[in-house]
């Protein structure tokens, strides 16, 4: 749920498809580019929240991508690499940023919201809000948390991603979940987004 | 805590820009690397070695008697340096006392220092923070970009090439020497050639105004001062300060761009558009409609879709709506059918016409059963 890869490549793809980018195929970067497309720009998406920002930190993802594939040497999934490229991007975009104002062109659906232009503009006004907590957070905390929480990654993901050791990546997403329901207290809006399951 | 549902926002229009800008990048990335790839490293033999060495020993013996007659100029290097730096970290490196620079990541600057002590960094990607003394006298300081040159007048200022050229003055002033003109840039002030292409080529046919003038740079922050230095050719401006006349007549929504005449020109045009949709909204939104009266259709087209997203953006439905019903009437078998679609749906949204976006995500789902929208229209209908 969440990811939206329709085909999981095999290794052989991706070690031809990677051979052939190198050698500076354009059809194969293009290729490249058309299938990670959608999961990177849902996760770098769902990090920050601003579907500007996803845009320019999509293409700084790609572009480092591609200027770091001849180091790519195939230890591990090049989907997973990918991804860990895009987590750094976003995350020195979030550390540059500090505690800058959220944008305002949040958007983003709630599950169970009965699909009504109220409920869908409650649930946004709610991701407001926990986009607004997120951003208190340290950039490490945040990073563990929204990969965890909105990206539905498993904790040993998060830490591969994030290149922290799964008890590193257990705690900051602790932390931050305790903050995020410290702040859900005294905020019936976010509190109603970030309820625990029954 | 149960996961937090958030959806990525879906558009294949841009994934598309998204595609067509990253790889604008890349080649002109792959341009400065081949352009360094071709300056040849200098042949190594024994003998040269040798020459070499001796060279570098005459250099220190040189080097410690000019530290013992004059501490203070002893750091100066005469031989290029380069200094490259990662994708995710800064360099900070000094040039004797004349200049700190920082390059910013993924940066590949080269410096050297003329006969005359004049200091020249040349950009091959990436962007430098300058922070330089005022040149009272002193020998020149310039940075190299491409085609673009900045003069040092003082003192601190960052040149961009990669993505895309730039230059922002905190601190006194620059002289920008670009193909086109030369100008001064104050400080608070930035300098980019990006959108001259767009405001400049289609008004040469349309505005007598603006071509007598000469092209305007654009300059993102107010207040708004540019003067010209060079163009002795243009006639005079009818005020003193030029390029803010020619500021105040290209950024007036009045006075959009000429419609493009070529599929070039309004490529062109629609990316200069784009670039503009963060800065300048207003002239964003003027261009796309003039590239919507251009010849080509299929640019006309993706303005139009482009016009309604930014209007939406914008807060301003209704104008989002026309613009849509202008592409459903004129372009009724567009690329962009799809898009225009989803956009009129949360335009009636955005209106509070919930009945007719009802209607309008049935027709979605209807015309585009296998779309990019169809979770969130299919909730709508719902």
């Amino acid at each position: 749920m969440g990811l939206s890869i329709v085909e999981r490549p095999t290794p052989e793809d991706d070690a031809e498809l990677v051979a052939a980018c190198v050698a500076g195929d354009m059809a194969a970067q293009r290729a490249l580019f058309r299938r990670e497309y959608p999961r990177v720009n849902a996760t770098v998406y769902r990090l920050i929240g601003s579907a500007r920002d996803a845009d320019d930190l999509v293409q700084e993802t790609f572009i480092a991508v591609f200027r770091g594939l001849p180091r790519f040497r195939g230890d591990s999934k090049l989907a997973t690499w990918i991804d860990r490229i895009a987590v750094r991007v976003v995350f020195h975009h979030i550390r540059d940023r500090g505690r800058a104002p959220i944008p305002l062109d949040v958007i983003g659906d709630v599950e169970g919201n009965g699909g009504s232009t109220d409920a869908q503009a409650h649930a946004r006004d709610g991701l407001r809000r926990f986009y607004a907590a997120l951003a208190e957070l340290t950039p490490e905390a945040r990073t563990a948390f929204a990969l965890f929480a909105i990206d539905g990654r498993s904790i040993s993901e998060v830490a591969q991603v994030t290149q922290t050791s799964f008890v590193a990546a257990k705690c900051r997403i602790w932390r931050a979940r305790r903050e995020i329901m410290k702040k859900a207290k005294d905020d019936p809006v976010l509190a109603e987004l970030v309820k625990e399951d029954r | 805590m149960k996961r937090i549902v958030v959806d990525p926002p879906v558009s294949e229009a841009r994934r598309e820009r998204v595609e067509r800008q990253l790889f604008q990048q890349l080649a002109a990335v792959r341009v400065a690397d081949r352009a360094e790839a071709v300056i040849p490293p200098p042949k190594k033999s024994r003998a040269a070695m040798w020459w070499g060495a001796a060279a570098c020993a005459a250099a220190v013996v040189a080097t410690v008697l000019f530290i013992t007659r004059d501490g203070a100029t002893g750091g100066q290097l005469a031989q290029p340096s380069r200094v490259v730096t990662p994708v995710d970290s800064e360099s900070t490196f000094t040039i004797g006392h004349e200049a700190v620079v920082v390059a910013k990541r993924d940066t590949s600057v080269e410096w050297h220092q003329g006969r005359d002590g004049s200091i020249t960094l040349q950009l091959a990607r990436g962007a430098v923070d300058c922070q330089v003394e005022p040149r009272h006298g002193r020998p020149p300081f310039k940075v190299v970009s491409g085609d673009i040159t900045v003069v040092v007048v003082g003192t601190r200022f960052t040149v961009t090439r990669t993505p895309s050229p730039r230059v922002d003055v905190a601190h006194g002033k620059v002289r920008v020497e670009a193909p086109g003109g030369t100008w001064f840039v104050e400080a608070g002030e930035s300098w980019t050639p990006i959108s001259v292409t767009a405001i400049e080529e289609p008004d040469q046919a349309s505005d007598p105004g603006l071509q007598a003038s000469g092209p305007a740079p654009e300059i993102e922050m107010d207040p708004i001062k540019v003067s010209r230095a060079k163009k002795a050719a243009a006639p005079p401006a009818p005020e003193s300060d030029s390029g803010r006349s020619l500021k105040r007549e290209a950024r007036s929504p009045s006075s959009p761009i000429a419609p493009p005449e070529t599929r070039e020109l309004a490529k062109e045009a629609y990316r200069a558009a784009q670039h503009l949709e963060n800065t300048d909204p207003k002239l964003a939104a003027a261009n796309y409609r003039a590239i919507a009266l251009g010849k080509d259709d299929g640019w006309a087209a993706t303005a139009l879709v482009a016009l309604a997203e930014l209007d939406l953006k914008q807060n301003e439905p209704q104008a989002a709506l026309d613009a849509l019903d202008e592409h459903a009437r004129r372009f009724p078998r567009s690329a962009m059918r799809e898009d225009a679609a989803w956009f009129r749906i949360e335009a009636l949204r955005s209106m509070g016409k919930r009945d007719e976006a009802r209607g309008a995500a049935a027709d979605y789902l209807r015309e585009f059963p296998d779309g990019v929208y169809v979770k969130p229209a299919a909730r709508l209908v719902k």
